[in-house]
């Protein structure tokens, strides 16, 4: 497989596509498409290894187009690349889209070409690990950490899924010291705890530890927040408070298959691989503390 | 003034030694002439402990001015000339509601006081010049809360009518910001990729040069000029193989078009704003709609198709950044009552013979039924779910068109769309006393 790799755009303004692919037509093939129809169709045509999409277009929106993309071409990795940062797009972006990457406008050609660069190592990573033997599934039931102050959230999980060892944990620190005993295939926590907020806690993590899924519950409303959730710590659903039970219950559902699927090929943990993040000495005793479980983690035995 | 406030009927009460029925006229004309009842317009008849009546000053002089009245009606007793209906209230009663009550039924001029009861039993007596007074300052308590429930009131609707703005004008600028960033987008890949291509191009540039250099050295070797030749065509290949010299008129086609884009969005903020100039000028509405259809384009261009049909316009005389602001909130009002995709038709005309212009924006969006349309113009009155509107919009919007003197009027079809029709006079006529659009101006402009 020589052949270069392609990109599709999706833009409603044309002199956007016209940068993009005078930007990228060396190195890739490059596909554009200025409505979302049009790039559904493309999709179904030819094999595209990612998808960037402007969100706000007339008739459909980028989370509709990424969505359909995740459908047509699940291999594809998915790029928002907007100006128009509307928290139920970017909810919607992580939740349905699931996508890679929120890029903002006006974006830097550098950086963008790396985050493209990035996605299509992986989405050829991974097509090299389909045909590698898929990794026995060792059938020990995925465990699920609830970390939330009210017991509600546990409760229910407890209740839906009595075959998963289901563990709860009301501080940061608490839930480190199960997950180092326990690890879990799935973390739901909220953003905000008693030690504040976690956000760094979980980039660190799942820079760590990919394998993890983790579902954010949170009554937390910050467009920029959710958008560094993304692209640092690669969060698979965003739940907004107060949750909806079925919705919970389906996002984890979800969530524990994505677990299965992430073990079975390894190679595609690096669809979540994470953005680098610049180390932050203000939040250093967080780190610590991330760092303390995972020094733990790998001191266990690794199972045989 | 007491010092002590009195507030209730018990702080009113006189402990009035009551008479009994049978005591003698004369008797008791005796004791109003005592020093101790010498304030006291009446006293009370009273039995076992109940009310009977009450005996007025006034009606004693009233017998004794009788030709031997003193003589024939003295030794009787008093209850056969009593009041046997006097005014009562009960020590518990609410100071305004016995007030009222006694206001209602004493008769003038005031000859008598009221007895104070406690469950039908004589407690004392009250003069009615002490309860209106206490009334009097009841009220003017609750005058000096009313006037400042009022002022915080009006505070609070400047307050409202403050953050309806902020809360537009951060509507507009997130859509202006949204609007510029879309060719700041493009601008700035393409001069990236121009950076690009320069620095591809001169080191083509720099190889061809070279390759001149040796050919027009007499002391170049064979293997010197094929080594140059071969990286000046390597280059050049490169160069053409990347389109650079195909794309790059385009590409700075499409830079100067953004930077136009940008430009105009700059110069139509500034106009819709129009902190450079007089608060009340001479505009042409024309003008001021182009200006709220970019500022607010970012919120309109998705939904609706607009179709301008402008008439040739006089000058209006207005403040013309409320007359902007009016334009662009009924414009994405239009927007937002549109599900999908649709239309919004903007038509202007001078109405004969009245030095009238006016503005009709209608749009092909849901249209609201009568009760919501009567009240679109009362403040606080919003459609949208909490959160997203204050209510305010519309309401200030009639404001400002009242103040110009003009009107605005709303025809609405559910299913079928809305119409809003605005007409403003050419000239504002009256003095700035009078006016508050020139008031203001006047004000603020001193």
């Amino acid at each position: 497989m020589n052949a270069k790799p392609t990109l599709l755009f999706v833009d409603d303004e044309e002199r956007i596509l016209r940068t993009l692919v005078l930007a990228f037509r060396v190195r890739y093939r490059v596909l554009s498409a200025t409505s979302g129809e049009e790039a559904i169709a493309l999709l179904r045509e030819h094999p595209v290894d990612v998808v960037i999409s402007d969100q706000r277009m007339p008739q459909m929106t980028g989370v509709e187009v990424l969505r359909a993309a995740r459908e047509i071409a699940p291999h594809a990795m998915r790029i928002l690349l907007t100006g128009y940062a509307e928290l139920a797009s970017i909810v919607g972006s992580i939740n349905e889209g699931e996508i890679f990457r929120y890029v903002q406008k006006p974006w830097r050609l550098e950086e963008l070409r790396d985050t493209i660069a990035e996605a299509v190592d992986i989405v050829h990573a991974a097509r090299d690990a389909q045909t590698t033997p898929v990794v026995a599934n060792q059938a020990r039931a995925a465990g699920i950490m609830v970390l939330d102050r009210t017991p509600a959230l546990f409760d229910l999980i407890r209740q839906a899924h009595p075959e998963h060892h289901v563990d709860t944990a009301d501080t940061l620190d608490e839930a480190l010291e199960r997950m180092a005993r326990h690890p879990p295939a799935v973390l739901v926590t909220d953003l905000q705890l008693p030690e504040g907020d976690i956000s760094d806690a979980l980039r660190l993590l799942k820079a760590q530890q990919p394998e993890l899924v983790v579902v954010v519950v949170t009554a937390f409303r910050d467009t920029g927040h959710l958008i560094r959730l993304i692209n640092q710590a690669q969060v698979y659903r965003v739940l907004p408070r107060p949750v909806s039970q079925n919705m919970l219950l389906r996002s984890l559902e979800s969530a524990l298959k994505h677990h299965d699927l992430l073990r079975e090929r390894p190679a595609l943990l690096r669809r979540h691989s994470v953005e680098a993040v610049p180390e932050a000495p203000q939040h250093s005793d967080i780190q610590q503390r991330v760092r303390g479980y995972l020094d733990r983690l790998r001191g266990r035995t690794s199972p045989a | 003034m007491a010092a002590v406030r009195k507030t209730r009927i018990s702080d009113l009460t006189m402990r009035v030694h009551p008479i009994p029925p049978g005591m003698r006229v004369a008797d008791v004309a005796d004791l109003f002439l005592a020093d101790a009842c010498r304030d006291l317009l009446c006293l009370p008849v009273v039995q076992d402990g109940q009310p009977l009546g009450v005996i007025s000053r006034y009606a004693i002089m009233r017998i004794f001015l009788r030709q031997y009245g003193r003589e024939i009606f003295g030794q009787r007793p008093i209850e056969r000339f009593m009041n046997t209906a006097p005014l009562m209230v009960d020590i518990d009663a609410d100071v305004e509601a016995a007030s009222a009550w006694v206001r209602q039924h004493m008769v003038l001029p005031v000859t008598e006081d009221f007895i104070i009861v406690e469950q039908g039993h004589y407690r004392g007596m009250g003069m009615v010049t002490s309860l209106l007074e206490l009334m009097e300052h009841h009220v003017a308590l609750r005058g000096r809360a009313l006037a400042r429930a009022n002022a915080s009131l009006k505070a609070s609707q400047a307050h409202l009518v403050q953050s309806e703005k902020m809360a537009s004008l951060g509507q507009m600028v997130a859509g202006v910001a949204h609007e510029i960033n879309t060719p700041l987008g493009y601008v700035r890949s393409n001069v990236e990729l121009a950076r690009d291509f320069v620095s591809q191009t001169s080191s083509a540039l720099v190889a061809s040069r070279n390759l001149i250099h040796c050919l027009l050295d007499e002391r170049a070797s064979d293997e010197e000029i094929s080594g140059h030749l071969m990286t000046a065509a390597e280059e050049t290949e490169a160069v053409s193989q990347s389109g650079i010299l195909e794309e790059v008129s385009p590409l700075f086609d499409d830079t100067l078009h953004g930077l136009e884009q940008i430009s105009e969005l700059v110069v139509n903020l500034r106009n819709f704003s129009r902190l450079d100039r007089a608060r009340v000028d001479h505009v042409n509405l024309n003008e001021s709609l182009d200006s709220a259809l970019t500022i607010g384009r970012n919120l309109i261009k998705h939904k609706a198709e607009v179709i301008c049909d402008y008439g040739d316009l006089p000058s209006v005389e207005c403040a013309a950044s409320q007359i902007n602001q009016v334009f662009l909130n009924i414009l994405t009002n239009a927007a937002q009552a549109i599900a999908d995709y649709g239309r919004i038709t903007v038509r202007t005309r001078t109405l004969a013979d009245t030095d009238q212009v006016e503005v009709r924006i209608r749009d092909n969006g849901c249209g609201m039924p009568e009760e919501v349309r009567a009240r679109i113009f009362d403040p606080f009155f919003t459609t949208k779910p909490v959160g997203q509107g204050t209510g305010l919009g519309l309401s200030i919007s009639y404001q400002i068109i009242e103040q110009h003197r003009g009107s605005i009027d709303v025809v609405s079809t559910p299913g079928e769309g809305t119409e809003f029709v605005l007409c403003l006079p050419c000239r504002q006529t009256a003095s700035a006393a009078q006016n508050p659009v020139l008031a203001e101006a006047a004000g603020s402009e001193a």
